[in-house]
């Protein structure tokens, strides 16, 4: 795991960047390139300001708490080990971050359970399904509110059947498998398929306008 | 051996096809990929530009989501666990923030300055469970009713002429908590369209240190109790900001209660048998329609 840290060549104003957890896409891209220097003091404040967030991102699919904390874990490490794979033309330092968190616990979120069924321990996702719906049907119905990207992707799921934006977002946001959603709405895993494949299509075609 | 060429081919050129790229882009960042086809599609990216351009499309259309999902603190331990995995030696002059609890529902109290001195409605409703209720006048059912109606009414006024957050909005929902002996426990409120919840502690009951005090809320649709957090232990005044899903919560209530229950709130989402108070929900709206 240990991977061979160089000294910081180049030594960061820390002033400019401000304490505390709120952060700009300038300060994490700053940061950022400070890390690709070895610079831990950079990775540390890199820390400081996305942890509470990413964490977020890890416990509102794996909604445990302790498995968003080794998720938090595993993709800061991860996220040191490949510093240098970020490109700022690639996309946005927050977005790079958070898939890293997202995916991993997507995976993890899946030995979880395969983990609960082989000891016969009851995954009870009833808890989570009626929040879940409610956050859900936030994001696709609400439209003309925040952001520009955010306005955006709520504009065109606004678009999209109700099933055909919920699986999709119960997928993205929860990390529910297309099982799952076949279970919830006590429909044929082959028509949620089909369900993820049009709204997928229609929402690429409206956000690509 | 040629037909193993064109096989080679056709897949070469069928992940160059837009609607697979597309398919295969989409659903990998939806995670809904098997693990062999997230596997696969992960070895593609490496020199297919056309499919690793589409997943960061899809990263990036569907960030803001992510952008907006409410934060958890991390356990203490989170940093220190990658540092040692990665051998860090850090300055201690920025040491990652690390928060005293961990739980995803925590009612977070913001700095205010009215935390340093007793809260002025503690202060009246101590004087008033002294001096009044306490008396043998107040101790039969009908002046018990009838100073509770009172306590409601002064709690009320004092939020609206004396705000004990700095809110400058309208007072919008209200919810009073009273323990069985009819004293005050907590005062609920919301201002205005700000979804912004304040909880004032007017009085602690005392539980064990592997005890807490959860807040729920009971819908007048089903009757259901759902969570709204931890009352942190100690703290007096709590202000917190809700999200979309406890601001309906909050629109759809009928009741407040509060429950005793394990550190860390209620293992199965639902409140225990143990009650410590419950007050009605009332929107401000209506009761001075009403009054």
């Amino acid at each position: 795991m240990y991977n061979g840290l160089k000294e910081a060549q180049t030594s960061m104003d820390y002033t400019r960047i401000k304490q505390g957890s709120q952060y700009s896409e300038d300060e994490l891209i700053e940061l950022l390139a400070q890390c690709k220097l070895g610079d831990q003091k950079a990775f540390a404040l890199l820390y400081q300001k996305t942890a509470g967030r990413l964490n977020g991102i890890a416990y509102r699919i794996t909604r445990q708490v302790d498995s968003a904390n080794e998720v938090l874990q595993e993709a800061f490490i991860q996220i040191w080990q490949n510093r240098d794979l970020y490109q700022t033309d690639k996309g946005k330092a927050f977005t790079w971050l958070a898939s890293i968190v997202r995916y991993r616990a997507y995976d993890r979120l899946r030995y979880d359970k395969r983990r609960c069924q082989n000891d016969q321990v009851e995954f009870n996702e009833a808890d989570n399904l009626e929040i879940n719906l409610d956050e859900i049907n936030q994001h696709s119905q609400s439209v003309g509110l925040g952001e520009h990207s955010e306005q955006a992707l709520n504009n065109c799921l606004s678009k999209l059947e109700q099933k055909q934006s919920q699986s999709i977002l119960m997928a993205y946001m929860y990390g529910y498998s297309r099982d799952d959603i076949s279970n919830y709405f006590n429909t044929p895993v082959n028509t949620i398929k089909s369900w993820i494949r049009r709204g997928l299509g229609r929402l690429q075609l409206c956000l690509s306008e | 051996m040629s037909e193993r060429i064109d096989n080679m081919t056709n897949k070469a050129v069928r992940y160059q096809q837009a609607n697979v790229v597309e398919h295969l882009a989409s659903q990998f960042v939806l995670g809904t990929l098997s693990s062999r086809v997230k596997r696969r599609v992960i070895s593609l990216c490496k020199d297919n530009e056309l499919l690793e351009s589409r997943i960061l499309f899809w990263q990036e259309k569907l960030a803001c989501i992510d952008q907006k999902t409410a934060e958890l603190p991390p356990s203490e331990q989170s940093w220190a666990v990658i540092a040692d995995a990665l051998d860090l030696e850090l300055d201690t002059a920025i040491s990652p923030v690390a928060l005293t609890n961990n739980q995803p529902e925590q009612l977070k109290q913001t700095t205010k300055t009215t935390l340093k001195s007793p809260s002025l409605l503690s202060s009246i409703t101590a004087w008033f469970n002294h001096a009044v209720l306490s008396t043998p006048l107040f101790s039969t059912p009908m002046y018990r009713l009838t100073t509770a109606f009172s306590m409601v009414v002064l709690v009320l006024v004092t939020l609206i002429v004396n705000p004990l957050s700095n809110n400058t909005e309208q007072l919008s929902y209200v919810a009073v908590l009273t323990e069985k002996d009819g004293s005050a426990h907590i005062v609920a409120s919301t201002y205005g369209e700000s979804k912004t919840l304040v909880v004032n502690v007017v009085n602690t009951p005392t539980i064990d240190k592997e005890q807490a005090l959860e807040l729920w809320v009971i819908s007048k649709t089903d009757a259901q109790a759902r969570s709204l957090g931890v009352i942190e232990q100690g703290k007096t005044l709590i202000e917190q900001q809700l999200t979309q899903a406890q601001w309906r919560l909050i629109k759809d209530s009928q009741s407040l209660i509060v429950t005793i229950e394990e550190v860390g709130g209620s293992p199965i989402g639902e409140p225990s048998e143990f009650i410590v108070s419950r007050g009605l929900c009332v929107r401000l709206q209506e009761w001075k329609d009403n009054a």
